[in-house]
């Protein structure tokens, strides 16, 4: 039996003017497992998100990664442990405008640990952008620029994979070429857990968790 | 890398470092030019300059005195100077003409001129040959002369004849005083040589009170030539350059407290424009250090780029200044580069640690968001 990689306990998040995001929310992901969790817009699936890459905190409760609880982490601890073991797919890519799509990756390499230019071209290649790399992210199409923020996230083979609405701004073609990387990452044991409102995407994740009003409302195990 | 990414980063906000580096620039100007106003002309300007340059005039004071007992007196005087080793300027006059019009013609070795008046300015150079000139500001601007022009004087000697010089200008000279009324030369034909007025600078030792020693000297030697102390320019200058280092200081002050809040609210308008990517850097791995020392390091190149500027546009500040109220040319100090520096960093990094503060107190998941 695999082990628990992400562990939830009792958590709840707070906003001012009394939104309560998620309440009372428990969950152990295991590794290699592909989840998706779904749910309408105002759920609490880009907040669940946020508190498990650490760019936002829970308001009570635990959360626990790779065995650690991140409850006394602070915000360079976060960050840290994010760039050493969590790999980040936004749905709005997220590319800083001034850089190549080489250098956006070396970025996350830099921070990383050394920017190692001919791995990030390789990276980049294997998505299929080897033509584009010294390109701007303004001059790439969505679906580029969306590869490019995979690249970004695995450049630094990470442990957890967390991905939010990664075809959310796609087209037919590109959600179909972004499904196929996931699919290989799948294939690579890669925990991911991805936050999705696209029932193909979500169809292929080995589990599926829905939320409603901040709390998990019922799972799907494949 | 990460240099790399912080230059792409000032060009792809190019607005903002402008008006950054424009703010930091004047305030790099001024600090320039205030301390090459504080270094440079005031060593010129006090007594340390004086010892080289002149600190008395000697003139002929007995009126009326035949031609035979001046020249005898001169005479005496120039070999007492010369044994005491005093630095001096023997300059002679004589009234030509120009152009119809009179003026004073003097002749002053070169060296020796160019030695007891540091602080003169010349836009061109002093003559060195014979047939060479240099004039003075205001009778160039009267007769609007041109460096290279040929200046021809005539002077009208005993007996009705009419003696001709022909000079080609080498310089105009700024000194603030009378000599801009005067040509000078450096080598005058022999038929030009009988001066009748005779005048030196002078540079004694031990101030007013050897100036007045040797007053006493003269008078006792029965030699009818009086020394005069140059202190009252000396000290009017000193006492306008104290004026101007106040008030370009307290300019300069005011100039550096209104740019450090400039910069500041521009560094914080440039961080809070780029919140989003700051949050990316976040996510992607930037510590707090990490992220500071990128935005340190931006506000450094604007901050190193801005005290060049401000070098270059301080010096010619400080020049066109000294020239104006001074007539002397400064002399770049290398010294004002590290002290412009210096401060212009201490500004960027007060402005941009109070914006790497701000960066560091965003929450990234809010920040992304576009909140």
């Amino acid at each position: 039996m695999s082990k628990a990689i992400i562990a939830l306990h009792q958590v709840h998040k707070y906003y001012l003017k009394g939104v309560h995001a998620l309440q009372d929310v428990n969950l152990s992901i295991e590794e290699g497992q592909w989840t998706a969790m779904m749910g309408p817009s105002g759920s609490g699936k880009t907040t669940l998100l946020n508190l498990l890459d650490g760019l936002d905190r829970p308001s009570l409760g635990r959360i626990e990664i790779l065995g650690i609880d991140t409850s006394r982490f602070s915000a360079d601890n976060w960050t840290v442990f994010r760039r050493e073991n969590i790999g980040l797919v936004f749905q709005q890519f997220y590319l800083i405008p001034y850089l190549t799509a080489l250098e956006n990756v070396m970025l996350a390499q830099y921070y990383h640990s050394m920017a190692d230019k001919r791995q990030a071209q390789k990276s980049l290649e294997e998505i299929g952008l080897g033509a584009r790399m010294h390109h701007f992210p303004s001059e790439l199409s969505g679906g580029e620029q969306q590869r490019v923020c995979i690249a970004r996230a695995l450049i630094n083979e990470p442990k957890i994979i967390l991905a939010d609405e990664p075809t959310g701004n796609l087209d037919e073609d590109n959600e179909k070429i972004v499904m196929d990387i996931f699919h290989k990452l799948d294939a690579e044991r890669k925990t991911v857990l991805m936050v999705t409102h696209n029932p193909n995407l979500g169809r292929l994740a080995d589990r599926r968790i829905y939320l409603e009003h901040g709390r998990v409302k019922h799972e799907h195990w494949v | 890398m990460i240099l790399k990414m912080a230059q792409k980063s000032l060009f792809a906000n190019a607005r903002n470092t402008l008006w950054i580096l424009a703010a930091l620039s004047v305030s790099a100007s001024l600090i320039a030019m205030f301390a090459t106003v504080s270094f440079d002309l005031e060593k010129k300007m006090t007594t340390a300059l004086r010892k080289s340059g002149p600190n008395a005039a000697a003139f002929f004071h007995l009126q009326g005195a035949g031609r035979e007992a001046q020249s005898g007196d001169w005479r005496t005087f120039r070999k007492i100077i010369r044994q005491r080793g005093i630095p001096a300027a023997w300059l002679s006059f004589e009234i030509v003409t120009v152009q119809g019009k009179p003026v004073i013609l003097a002749l002053a070795d070169s060296k020796e001129l160019a030695r007891l008046t540091p602080s003169w300015f010349v836009m061109g150079s002093r003559p060195k040959e014979e047939g060479e000139c240099m004039v003075g500001k205001r009778v160039a601007d009267l007769w609007k002369l041109r460096l290279g022009e040929h200046l021809l004087m005539q002077s009208l000697r005993a007996g009705g004849s009419v003696k001709k010089m022909n000079c080609r200008i080498t310089g105009f000279v700024l000194s603030g005083d009378e000599n801009e009324d005067r040509i000078f030369v450096s080598h005058a034909p022999l038929e030009f040589r009988d001066f009748r007025l005779h005048s030196a600078l002078l540079s004694i030792p031990q101030g007013e009170e050897g100036i007045q020693k040797m007053n006493q000297g003269l008078h006792e030697s029965g030699i009818s030539i009086e020394i005069k102390a140059l202190r009252e320019i000396v000290y009017g200058e000193r006492a306008t350059l104290k004026k101007i280092v106040l008030l370009s200081g307290t300019a300069s002050l005011t100039v550096f407290i209104l740019t450090v809040l400039g910069v500041s609210s521009a560094l914080l308008s440039r961080i809070l424009e780029r919140k989003k990517e700051l949050a990316l850097l976040q996510a992607v791995g930037a510590t707090g250090r990490s992220l500071g020392g990128f935005l340190l390091l931006e506000a450094l190149l604007i901050a190193v780029t801005a005290s060049v500027i401000g070098c270059a546009v301080g010096t010619l500040l400080s020049e066109w200044l000294a020239r104006k109220i001074f007539y002397v040319s400064v002399t770049p100090q290398w010294i004002t580069l590290p002290i412009t520096f210096v401060i212009t960093l201490i500004v960027s990094v007060i402005a941009a640690g109070l914006g790497v503060m701000r960066a560091l107190s965003l929450e990234p998941a809010i920040a992304l968001r576009g909140e």
